[in-house]
């Protein structure tokens, strides 16, 4: 499976974001997309999930159904703010989702599993969603995206407000669901992209740009990847 | 102090500007026109700027009219020989209410908030530079207006002033008020609905006296004057000793968070979205059975029934009043001969009636709060066959809700026809009660639907929305104006109401994926 975008724009009226991008996602990687504030890594989420048009350009994923437009149905983003309906409980929310997506929901746990997937207690799941806190809020967000097997996910800033023990069962988990699934993953902080993806993507000057690790060492890498955002001709 | 007042009205004008070039480019027309490079400091943007100050004006001055002028329309159309002592009454009573429900020095709103806490503006300077400069805009309008309209009916100049000088001492002695009562018990006084309705209940009532012929006697608003001077010179030296304000506010923006919204009246979008302890726990008799968009929607409405019904109960509570009311005129052969004019036209007012007591707008607002704000971010929401299934569910709930006032003008209705011997009135008023009803709740979730207005932080920032509203408003309003007879009217309301929910449901399947988003 593969995520293919060509020339790939988007502009907010005089201001462009995204200049002609062309660049390929593979299933079975975790990649880490990373640029500076305001370099259009919610803009480039938001063109996938069809919140927003895009001006230019084709996205479209190559799967056992041969290369077609990629749509929101094949979609799964978490934002880094967790969002979730305050008035149900966990097992509520859950439930409802599992009957909508019945259909495209191959091997159907029992409830208890998937709450015990990211680690959600018995008590949690009868408390009302306005009651959990933000890694809890943030551990339910990233269950429901993940449950209905959707062949691309998008995770921004995922793991920021998340305290270390869930950081790390989310890295878990994210490894372990990698092998059916094209991730994307966006955050600031470079040592948990190198740490956690396989690729690395810098978004810089309204371009995208695939960083090779080759021989380098974690450090070299690293700054390997910082100068490139340094770079001021890559900074409007 | 008098920089304070520099500073927070610089930072209000810049405001307002701003708000309406934003505004402005959401249209279609103004989008290519105006770039980003309007908000820089040029001469296009300070002459819209100017425009919109103006326009922020005029509307604020004319809402201002349009109360007077309501009042005075009241006092010469139903109490024409008592006019001049009837607007007097109705002034008197409506602005002991307005110290009850308005207030401008601790509602939070976002300007309030940029001012204090972004910029840092001394609090006490800002808060006696806002109260000067508020009490000075209400004198001026106040005086303009209440000269006008006394003009008008001929009201003395000594009472037309002991007017002005009671409303303007009341609004002191309601931000003191409110500001005592708020750091006694930590919520605004207004917000608690039992005493509100208590309260606002009792007023109105007071302010119905004219209709049994009772009027302020001129020694009462003498009276009322003076205790008003005395309560409001001492709520003037209160207020403006106050140290904490800062505080207060701190903890009002804490607990309110200004930024996520442009609604001024904060606590009432914070019990909006509140779940009530009592709520949390649902009788799964209730649940049994129901899958899918079914059982979100039963959930929804279990978990926020008193939030959805709770103005609907309200407005029939009022309605059962007024009908209780009108009936014991017809028993005591008051009034009969303007019932009997009433009753010739009432039914051409059915639509306006029916417009203003129905729930869908609030509905619809408590559905984005409370379930679609979050939901939307969500891609197996927007799928159109799950929308057209909500949609419907949806609508029977907001039917079921409306109904409730429905049925009691409905029975209040046929109850005055009962007793004025007009029988042929009822199966037209039951007609167009039931597709009015149905009508207005289809609107109201259509509009949601296909023009959704708000924004990620809960803001209502849509012209469109807004546009359509007005003119739902405008047609409901104008009907009367067009003298259609009855029976015309009725069926006209049973086909279009017809036409539209079959049209309504076929764009809800087709356009709703695309328009029922977060922008």
């Amino acid at each position: 499976m593969k995520l293919n975008i060509n020339n790939l724009s988007k502009s907010y009226q005089e201001k462009e974001v995204l200049k002609d991008i062309t660049i390929s996602f593979e299933e079975g990687k975790i990649y880490g997309l990373v640029g500076r504030n305001g370099a259009g890594k919610t803009t480039f989420f938001n063109c996938l999930n069809e919140d927003i048009k895009i001006d230019f350009g084709m996205i479209n994923l190559e799967d056992e159904l041969g290369n077609h437009p990629l749509t929101y149905n094949d979609i799964g983003y978490v934002t880094s703010i967790p969002i979730v309906p305050e008035f149900l409980t966990g097992k509520e929310f859950l439930t409802f989702y599992l009957d909508i997506n019945k259909d495209k929901i191959k091997d159907r746990k029992e409830i208890e599993e998937y709450f015990s997937l990211v680690k959600l207690t018995k008590e949690d799941q009868d408390v009302l969603l306005k009651d959990y806190s933000t890694g809890m809020k943030n551990k339910m967000q990233m269950l429901i995206n993940i449950i209905s097997n959707p062949k691309v996910l998008l995770l921004d800033e995922p793991l920021t407000s998340l305290d270390i023990l869930v950081q790390e069962d989310m890295k878990k988990l994210l490894k372990t669901i990698k092998q059916d699934h094209i991730i994307i993953l966006s955050t600031h902080i470079l040592e948990l992209a190198i740490d956690l993806c396989d690729e690395i993507i810098v978004l810089n000057n309204k371009k995208m740009e695939k960083i090779e690790k080759s021989n380098l060492n974690t450090k070299k890498y690293k700054d390997k990847i910082i100068n490139m955002l340094k770079d001021d001709k890559n900074v409007e | 102090m008098w920089n304070s007042l520099k500073y927070s009205l610089e930072i209000e004008l810049i405001y307002i500007m701003n708000s309406f070039i934003y505004s402005l480019r959401k249209l279609p027309i103004f989008r290519d026109l105006f770039t980003n490079d309007i908000y820089k400091n040029t001469i296009s943007k300070k002459i819209i700027g100017f425009f919109g100050i103006v326009f922020w004006y005029l509307r604020n001055l004319f809402l201002k009219f349009l109360y007077f002028y309501i009042i005075y329309y009241v006092s010469i159309k139903a109490f024409q020989n008592t006019s001049k002592d009837t607007f007097i009454h109705i002034y008197f009573f409506l602005t002991i209410i307005g110290i009850y429900t308005h207030n401008y020095l601790i509602n939070p709103n976002k300007k309030k908030y940029f001012s204090l806490i972004l910029m840092n503006i001394d609090a006490t300077s800002y808060l006696r530079a806002n109260l000067i400069g508020n009490q000075i805009k209400i004198l001026l309008e106040n005086s303009i207006l209440l000269f006008v309209f006394s003009y008008l009916l001929k009201v003395s100049y000594p009472i037309t002033i002991l007017l002005i000088i009671f409303s303007f001492f009341a609004r002191l002695i309601g931000e003191a008020g409110l500001i005592l009562f708020y750091k006694k018990y930590h919520y605004m006084w207004y917000s608690n609905s039992k005493y509100y309705v208590l309260i606002v209940g009792t007023c109105l009532l007071l302010t119905l006296l004219p209709t049994i012929n009772i009027y302020l006697n001129h020694r009462i608003l003498l009276i009322g004057t003076i205790l008003s001077g005395i309560l409001g010179t001492l709520s003037f030296l209160y207020l403006f000793q106050i140290k904490d304000y800062k505080m207060m506010m701190k903890e009002i923006f804490h607990m309110t968070n200004p930024m996520n919204t442009k609604n001024n009246n904060e606590y009432l979008k914070q019990a909006m979205i509140e779940v009530r302890e009592k709520d949390k726990k649902i009788d799964s008799k209730k649940l049994q059975g129901k899958v899918g968009y079914d059982y979100l929607n039963t959930i929804f409405y279990e978990r926020h029934k008193e939030i959805l019904i709770r103005s609907a109960k309200r407005y029939s509570l009022i309605l059962i009043g007024i009908y209780g009311l009108v009936i014991y005129f017809i028993c005591n052969h008051l009034y009969i001969k303007t019932i009997k004019d009433v009753l010739n036209i009432h039914i051409l007012y059915l639509p306006l009636l029916m417009y203003f007591i129905n729930r869908g707008s609030i509905m619809t607002q408590a559905m984005f709060y409370n379930c679609d704000h979050a939901l939307l971010r969500y891609n197996f929401y927007r799928e159109s066959d799950a929308l057209l299934g909500l949609f419907k569910k949806r609508l029977f709930m907001i039917i079921k809700v409306n109904l409730l006032p429905a049925i009691v003008i409905g029975i209040g209705n046929i109850l005055v026809y009962y007793f004025m011997n007009r029988l042929d009135l009822i199966i037209i008023n039951i007609l167009l009660i039931f597709f009015l009803t149905i009508f207005f709740s289809v609107h109201y979730l259509v509009m949601y639907y296909l023009l959704q207005p708000y924004n990620k932080n809960m803001e209502m920032k849509s012209i469109p929305y807004l546009f359509v509203s007005f003119i739902t408003y405008f047609i409901s309003f104008i009907i009367p104006q067009t003298g259609l007879s009855f029976y015309p009217l009725t069926i006209l309301v049973v086909l279009f109401t017809i036409l539209y929910l079959i049209i309504s449901l076929y764009l809800i399947h087709k356009l709703a994926p695309s328009t029922f988003k977060m922008h």
